[in-house]
This record gives C-alpha cells, structure tokens and sequence, in this order.
C-alpha cells in the first residue's frame, strides 16, 4: 500500500506551510522532495511521522512497526559512541553488532571507536545520523537532506550505500539536489 | 605535574588556616573557649578507640542516610510527576517553597511534638532535603533536549534507553549539584536537629553535653568527626553519580 497524504494543510500562525497537500508516494520506492526553502518539505516530513498534527487532512499508509528517519538535524545523543547512538535505537538481536558495523563501515565512520559523537566533525555526525536511519529494518523511511555537509566523495559513497538499504523500502527523501532522482531511481515531487 | 601542583597548593592552604587556629589559642590560652588543633586531635585520638564513639556515628550516620535516600526518592519522584503532569507542579510548588523557608529550627520544635526524638533527625533531614533535590530534578528534567526526545520517540526506543542516554545524562547535572548540596545540608540540619532534640546516644547529644560541661576539646574533636564523614558522604555521592554519569 502506499503512503497517502491527503489534503494536508499545516500553518504556523497566519503563515501556511501546506494547503491541502495530496500525493500517493508509492510504496516501496524512493520519493523525492524538492523545492525551494520554506516551502514545506520538512513540515511534511514532520505530520508523515507524527510529530506534528496537521490543521486538516490525514495521512494513510503508514505502516504498523514504525518508520525510521534522519531529521533535518543530526538529534543524537552526544555522549554516546557512534555505534552506541545505533545501538540506543535497535532492539537486542544476534545480528545487530554485525549491522551496526556495516553500516557504520560503508559510511566511514570506525565502529569500534569510544569517542563520543560530540567530539565528531558536523559531516561524521550527519552519517551517524545516516547510518541509524538506515540500519533500523522499518518499512518506511523519511531523510530530511541527509547528505547535507558532505564533501562530493564521502556524499558519493553515502548515496550509494543510502540506495543499497533502500531497496524495496518506500522512503520520501527531502534533497536540493536534481542528481538524487536519478541516484535513487527516484520519482520527483517538486513542491512550492 | 599540574595535578599535584594543585594539592600542594590545597595542602598548603588547609595548614595555614591551622596554624592560624593554633595561633589564636595560643593567644587566648583558654582551651575552654578555644581548643587548639593539637587538644582537638588529641581529644579525637582519645575517643576513637572507644566504643561509645562508634556507637554515637552509626547512630547519627544512620538517621543522617535514611533521611537523604528517603528524601532523595520522594523529591526525585515527584519531580518527575511534576514534570509530567503540570497540575502536579502547581500544588507542590507552595509546599517547596515553605520547606525551603523554614526554619530548621522550627521545624524541630514542631517535629518534637509529633515524633519521638529518636526519630527527630530523620525526619527533619527529610524535610531539607526533599525540596533541594525536587528543585535540583526538576531543573535537570528541564535540561532533557526535545529533540531527542522526538527522535526517541520516531525510533521507539525503550522506556529503559530513553532515560539512559537521553533522560539522565541531560539531567545529571543539575540533580548531581542537588544531591551533593543536600548532603552537606544534611549534616547540618540533621545534627542540629540532634542537639535540640538530644536523642540518647547521638552525636548531637555528645555536642550538647560538650557545651553543658564546657568540655570545649571534645566539642571541638565531635565537630572535626562531623565534618570528615560529611565530606566522606559527600565524595560517596559525587563518585557514585560520576559512575552513573
């Protein structure tokens, strides 16, 4: 089934962010978002995981174990590991110190480190961020400009990696960058 | 080498205030008004070995901790609901506010009426902690970024793992400064409690019968004992947060 928004409207005091949004992002897909600064993306993203409620309309779809996401900010514990901040996140399995490893690895971030994610460059976090998005098995993912702050290599190796634990997963990807619909194989949504 | 330059330093402060001390009972030459260090070691040498000793700070340090880990509990408890529930904040406000305003004294007179006075330094220890550590959680409670919050939320984490890594660590701060705070108020309050009150076999009552009998060395030598298991409580409870933290 795919995730369906229909008629959202969101307005923070006389200024309205959505008006009547409707859009069926296909499932198991990547969507992505793009638009101009302030013309609601992140909102969007917002009302889809239930952080805020929208003014009018509703979202269908969504499916029942949850949904992961990287927030337009990093929102990471700062005192944990960057494998700590994946493992906070993850429920205990044979198998989880082998995923964390993965994906910490393919995004260039040492999984066997102590340091705290505080201590970490603005880019090192945004792949932390990265990685405990992706590694969480949810059917649905939201990514709010996840490359943000990385240098062409590392966004290069992040993207591919990102469209590796995609697959088969609907995911609705906030980017300013055209390349990301053709990266993912994406359908584009241009708002504003 | 910066490390021990500091203790030196600290050392070498802690012996110029007591050779001050020592100076100004040398000056007055009165041990009845004014012990000099060496009396008041001498005198603390001398009630060491004894049992009464032993028996008087079991007494006094039990009723001390009971009073701290019960109000520890209860403020950090109802911290939390005060937290969560604003109508909860509202009607504990006022009663903080009077714990925190009145009188230990008072407190003790009125304590008097109501508990046996063996009881006493319990109780009024309780009631001096409780809003110290209640303002000190609250505040930390405060501190917890919504964000992770939010994030905690989307990803589902465990009741257990939110307060973990999101809830304590934004917390410990402020109620780390509260627990340590209180536990200096604790002695205070609590032995003060214990001279007022006098229940048998306290260390509250030994500072009184110093004063009854003007034996100024072992007010002196029962001071010095309060101050070093204060401290000692105190460093138990900053080592333990450091752990926790």
């Amino acid at each position: 089934m795919s995730l369906n928004c229909i008629g959202l409207t969101k307005a923070y005091g006389d200024k309205v962010v959505l008006d009547g949004f409707t859009h069926a992002f296909p499932e198991g897909r990547v969507s992505c978002v793009l638009g101009r600064s302030g013309c609601g993306k992140t909102t969007l993203l917002r009302l889809i995981a239930g952080l805020e409620s929208p003014d009018a309309g509703r979202v269908e779809g969504l499916p029942a174990d949850g949904l992961s996401m990287v927030f337009q900010e990093d929102r990471l514990p700062p005192q944990l590991s960057a494998a700590g901040c994946l493992r906070c996140v993850l429920r205990k399995s044979a198998d989880r110190e082998a995923r964390i490893a993965e994906a910490l690895g393919a995004l260039g971030i040492d999984p066997a480190s102590d340091q705290p994610v505080r201590e970490f460059s603005g880019g090192m976090r945004r792949r932390v961020a990265l990685a405990r998005a992706l590694v969480v098995p949810a059917k649905l993912v939201l990514l709010d400009e996840p490359f943000k702050g990385l240098d062409a290599d590392t966004r290069a190796a992040a993207v591919a990696f990102t469209h590796r634990m995609l697959a088969g997963r609907t995911a609705v990807l906030v980017t300013h960058d055209e390349a990301d619909v053709t990266a993912f194989d994406a359908v584009a949504l241009r708002m504003g | 080498m910066k490390q021990t330059n500091r203790g030196l330093r600290r050392l070498a402060a802690a012996a110029f205030w007591v050779a001050v001390w020592q100076l100004a009972a040398m000056t007055v030459n009165l041990p009845v008004l004014l012990a000099s260090p060496v009396e008041t070691v001498v005198r603390l040498a001398q009630l060491i070995p004894t049992a009464d000793f032993w028996r008087s700070v079991l007494f006094t340090l039990g009723h001390i901790a009971a009073g701290y880990a019960l109000a520890a509990t209860a403020g950090t408890l109802l911290a939390v609901l005060a937290s969560r529930f604003a109508p909860m904040a509202d009607l504990l406000s006022p009663l903080m506010s009077v714990l925190r305003s009145v009188p230990v004294a008072s407190f003790v007179i009125a304590a008097l009426i109501w508990v046996p006075s063996k009881r006493l330094s319990l109780l009024i220890v309780a009631v001096i902690v409780l809003p110290v550590v209640y303002a000190g959680t609250l505040d930390g409670i405060r501190q917890i970024d919504p964000r992770l919050s939010e994030m905690a939320r989307v990803f589902r984490m465990t009741r257990w793992n939110r307060f973990r890594h999101i809830a304590l660590p934004a917390a410990l701060p402020s109620l780390g400064a509260a627990l340590s705070t209180a536990m200096g108020l604790a002695w205070k309050s609590g032995v003060a409690a214990e001279v007022i009150g006098i229940p048998t076999g306290s260390i509250g009552e030994k500072l009184y019968k110093a004063k009854v009998y003007l034996a100024t060395p072992d007010l002196f030598a029962w001071t010095l004992t309060i101050v070093i298991i204060s401290a000692a409580c105190t460093r138990i409870v900053r080592r333990g947060l450091k752990r926790i933290g």
